[in-house]
């Protein structure tokens, strides 16, 4: 076990170095001076700009600022917002949580509506119910989340005035943007499952277990249900870093604090340092799902379990 | 199915035979209504008097496992990968006896010991891909047996396994429907499998019982052509060695173009008018024999039918002693799991010093189970795989270390005949196409000249010439290997390596595919390497026979010798453990020869390979591998306790 995470890690290793220079380049990509944009509307004076160079280190060779800024990187330091003054890491710690609410409510509407009618279909495709369940989920996947949520508003907040259309305040704020946010991975979901089900109902273990003189719902939840999630675990750990990116456009729908409003306002202000950073952590927390889910199969597959035990 | 009648009494095994299609597994999961949804039954399905059919769902959950339980054919895939053998045998326990966790996990380690599976507890705890093939199915049977079912319904039980290990299986269900007094329901292709258990014997044919009695009276009497047919079409062990196979004309028919009369006419050689227009009913033609035949079959025995039509010069008799093909310490490895720096990676030693040479005009048969690495050979004579190590001398030609373009030269001359005809061709590329792409890749056809000699090669393998623009999946799996012949054949090889060419095949088609080859080895002077799990196939193909066991070679002799005279206890056993289409023979077996599996090719024993599982192993055999050690007149064999052929002819 301890040597697949030594594995894990040295496959995680070189992707974060590549984000982190990808991230430092963004900078640099920008047309222009970024000491000039930054300056931007104040009519900054020659020397003014000059100075700002010196305080960002752009007037090192890049490579050198590379290095420094890795250096930074990793005592934790993310830099100062150009806009608050503030050190970056704190503004983000502040907002993820709220983030990371919404992205795990989101995942959990998405698992309570998607495993049910993944289920209704696979298990008599072909059936009324599993037609219904096929049309969810074209249905799911075709409608885009930001217009959905706008549809949400309407019918819940506007008419009906069962929830707020405000994503915060009170406890059940979370709903419609999770809702929003979740449907189309509940689509994904319920898809997979399905074929995954139907797939195995075809394997002759089912049949066996249905010789055996099991039930019928026994057949499913002791012997479909486990090998058909095996791959939407790894969905949903793929699906991590898109819901979370998803939430970046879900908060400023429903006027939610989070990293996604704070980077669409960074974007805004042109604060570059907190653009980067928010970019970076995001990028980390892709990699530390994918690094989860590979741990998470192994868990479900015996298969891939014990293979990992006997290669130690 | 089309009106299939048969009873089972309590005690009693009776085994339903037939080829693919015919209706036996339909017939052995409608009993507990297992047939998917889609499936239409009528009739009457009585079970202890209570009547199957107009059982609710939960009536029927309480017979299935507890009253009638099922052995399914591939043990690999019957058992759910994600759950513990415990799991899985505890579940049935605990549903239909409601057992506690503990009494169920007590019960299932008695009942996996009751099978003969070594330290039963431990193997609680493990899941089905840590168990070979063998052990798995042992796992079926216990969990079949946990109830105590009156009946046993097994559907090809052993057809997934290696012969010793199906003898294994066969000697289990022998023990346990004396034992117990559990009524067992067989299902088998294969009539040697059968004949050793079973008190009755029902022949499906398309669909139909065509002939059901007693075993003994329908091995030694049938009264059914098609049973007669099979019978003969067998090439057994037991008896003289034939240049001939009689086999079965035709196909099987296409269950969705059924024509009127008898569905065996087309196929029968005692074809009469009234069989094409009147379909005939089962008919008593001996004491409690019954058969649904027009003809009369009284006075035909099974000897008569098998006996050669005409013996042509047989191969071997022509075969001079110009060596086509030599093999010298030819390795094959691969590696497997992670290579580790600094630490030599470990590798699976498919093939380990083969040497071997085959007459040009020979056939050279290579047997052996699963994992001995018949198949690997096969391929790295025609260079498909990389050989690690040796020597490959074919016309000359060093074919192990030849370059590409050489070898692109050579293997026009070399070709492969592959056994599973469903996979090893194009599903998009037509009959024609097939064939005709070697010649087209090795340019060896003129533009005119490529669709005449397309059909030239398909009227060379017996099939008719408006299948050139047919799809495979159009084909039969009789018909698919003739192209997959045609093929290999295209152009004009002198060697032909046949991987198990046959064991994808019916029984009935199988003899019309072993008798083409041997009519084409005549016609077009091939060599032929026949690459077989089947003793008795090889038996009749070859002139040289090579038994390989964990990648070397543990016996090799002249046909003939090694099959009076065996000398390693691997092929004696083997040879012991093949099923015979003899009822009287397969009941007066004695235990299975050879225990236990074969083991990890990965970490093939110390000492000589065969002795976690040889009777005869002694201290030096722990220690020491043997030598292919020369007995005389060819025959060589890996045993310190084999026996020189000179000595024996001073003997006489």
């Amino acid at each position: 076990m301890l040597r697949l995470l030594v594995r894990r890690v040295a496959v995680a290793a070189p992707v974060l170095f590549g984000v982190t220079v990808l991230v430092f380049l963004i900078l640099h990509l920008i047309p222009g001076d970024p000491a000039q944009i930054l300056l931007f509307g104040s009519r900054p004076t020659p020397e003014q700009i000059d100075q700002l160079r010196v305080q960002l280190g752009l007037d090192q060779p890049l490579p050198l600022q590379y290095l420094n800024y890795l250096g930074r990187l990793l005592h934790g330091d993310l830099g100062t917002s150009f806009i608050t003054g503030r050190p970056i890491a704190e503004e983000i710690a502040a907002r993820f949580p709220d983030t990371l609410q919404l992205t795990l409510a989101a995942m959990f509407v998405a698992v309570l509506i998607g495993v049910p009618v993944g289920i209704v279909g696979g298990v008599r495709p072909g059936s009324w119910a599993d037609r219904l369940s096929g049309g969810f989920s074209i249905l799911g996947v075709a409608v885009p989340y930001f217009w959905f949520a706008l549809i949400l508003v309407l019918v819940f907040a506007v008419n009906l005035h069962v929830l707020p259309s405000l994503g915060e305040g009170s406890p059940q704020a979370i709903v419609l943007p999770a809702l929003s946010l979740g449907w189309g991975l509940s689509a994904i979901i319920a898809r997979l499952l399905r074929n995954n089900l139907v797939e195995i109902y075809r394997q002759p273990y089912m049949q066996v277990a249905k010789a055996k003189g099991l039930s019928e719902s026994m057949v499913l939840y002791r012997h479909a249900l486990k090998n058909a999630l095996i791959p939407v675990v790894t969905i949903l750990g793929l699906q991590f870093g898109n819901v979370l990116s998803g939430a970046v456009v879900v908060e400023v729908i429903f006027g939610r604090p989070g990293i996604g409003s704070y980077l669409v306002q960074a974007i805004q202000a042109k604060d570059i340092p907190a653009v980067q950073s928010v970019v970076l952590f995001i990028a980390v927390i892709y990699i530390v799902i994918n690094f989860l889910v590979d741990f998470a199969y192994g868990f479900l597959d015996p298969r891939i379990r014990l293979a990992w035990t006997a290669s130690r | 199915m089309r009106g299939v009648s048969f009873a089972l009494e309590q005690g009693e095994t009776l085994a339903i035979v037939g080829e693919s299609g015919c209706g036996k597994s339909a017939s052995a999961l409608s009993l507990t209504r297992l047939l998917p949804p889609t499936a239409r039954v009528s009739g009457s399905i009585r079970f202890l008097g209570e009547d199957v059919l107009g059982m609710t769902d939960q009536e029927l959950r309480e017979i299935r496992g507890r009253q009638i339980a099922m052995v399914f054919q591939d043990p690999m895939s019957s058992l759910n990968p994600v759950r513990t053998i415990g799991v899985q045998m505890e579940e049935m326990l605990r549903v239909h006896l409601n057992m506690s966790r503990r009494q169920a996990r007590a019960r299932s380690v008695e009942l996996l010991a009751s099978v003969g599976i070594p330290s039963p507890a431990r193997q609680m705890t493990v899941y089905p891909h840590q168990l070979s093939g063998g052990m798995r199915q042992r796992v079926m049977i216990a969990m079949a047996l946990s109830c105590e079912p009156k009946v046993v319904v097994a559907d090809e039980p052993t057809t997934a396994l290696d012969v010793s290990i199906q003898a294994q299986i066969l000697e289990l269900l022998r023990r346990i429907t004396e034992v117990s007094k559990t009524s067992l329901l067989m299902v088998s292709h294969d009539l040697s499998v059968v004949a050793g258990l079973a008190d009755r014997i029902a022949v499906m044919y398309a669909g139909e019982i065509v002939e059901s009695g007693p075993t003994t009276r329908v091995f030694d009497h049938p009264r059914h052509p098609y049973t007669l047919g099979l019978l003969a079409c067998i090439p057994r062990l037991d008896g003289p060695r034939t240049e001939t196979l009689r086999s079965i004309e035709g196909g099987l028919p296409d269950p969705l173009a059924r024509k009127s009369g008898c569905p065996f006419a087309p196929r029968c050689a005692f074809v009469m008018e009234r069989c094409l227009v009147d379909p005939p009913a089962l008919e008593e033609k001996a004491l409690a024999q019954v058969a649904a035949c027009w003809a009369d079959l009284s006075e035909v025995t099974v000897a008569e039918v098998a006996a050669p039509v005409a013996v042509s010069p047989s191969a071997a008799s022509r075969a001079n002693g110009h060596v086509l093909l030599s093999v010298a310490d030819l390795k094959v490895h691969f590696p497997i799991g992670t290579a580790i720096p600094f630490r030599p990676r470990p590798v699976l030693r498919a093939v380990d010093g083969v040497s071997v040479d085959v007459p040009r005009g020979g056939t050279l048969g290579i047997v052996g189970e699963s994992g001995c690495g018949k198949t690997t050979t096969g391929r790295a004579v025609l260079r498909l795989v990389e050989p690690t190590s040796g020597q490959i001398r074919f016309d000359g030609h060093d074919v192990a270390h030849i370059g590409p373009d050489e070898l692109k030269a050579l293997r026009p001359r070399m070709q492969m005949v592959f056994q599973d005809p469903y996979s090893s061709l194009n599903p998009r590329l037509t009959v024609a196409d097939a064939i005709g792409e070697p010649l087209v890749v090795h340019h060896a056809s003129q533009r005119g000249a490529l669709r005449p000699r397309i059909l030239e090669l398909l009227e060379m393998v017996g099939l008719p010439a408006r299948l050139a623009s047919r799809f495979p999946h159009q084909l039969s799996g009789g018909q698919r290997q003739r192209v997959g012949i045609a093929r290999a054949l295209a152009l004009r090889p002198s060697l032909i390596v046949a991987d198990e060419p046959t064991s994808a095949l019916d029984v009935s088609v199988r003899a019309q595919i072993l008798n083409l080859m041997r009519r084409l080895q005549d016609e077009h002077h091939l060599t032929y390497v026949f690459i077989s799990h089947d003793l008795s196939i090889v038996r009749h193909m070859s002139t040289k026979v090579a038994v390989m066991y964990l990648g070397k070679i543990v016996e090799i002799a002249d046909r003939d010798t090694l099959y009076s005279n065996p000398q390693h206890p691997y092929t004696q056993a083997l040879l012991a453990v093949v099923p015979v289409p003899d009822p009287q023979i397969e009941r007066g077996r004695r235990r299975a020869p050879i225990r236990g599996d074969v083991p990890n090719p990965a970490n093939p024993p110390r000492g000589c390979r065969f002795n976690t599982r040889c009777p005869h192993a002694f201290d030096r055999c722990f220690q020491e591998e043997p030598e292919l050690a020369d007995l005389g007149r060819g025959h060589r064999a890996a045993c310190f306790l084999a026996k020189p052929e000179v000595a024996k002819d001073q003997l006489q």
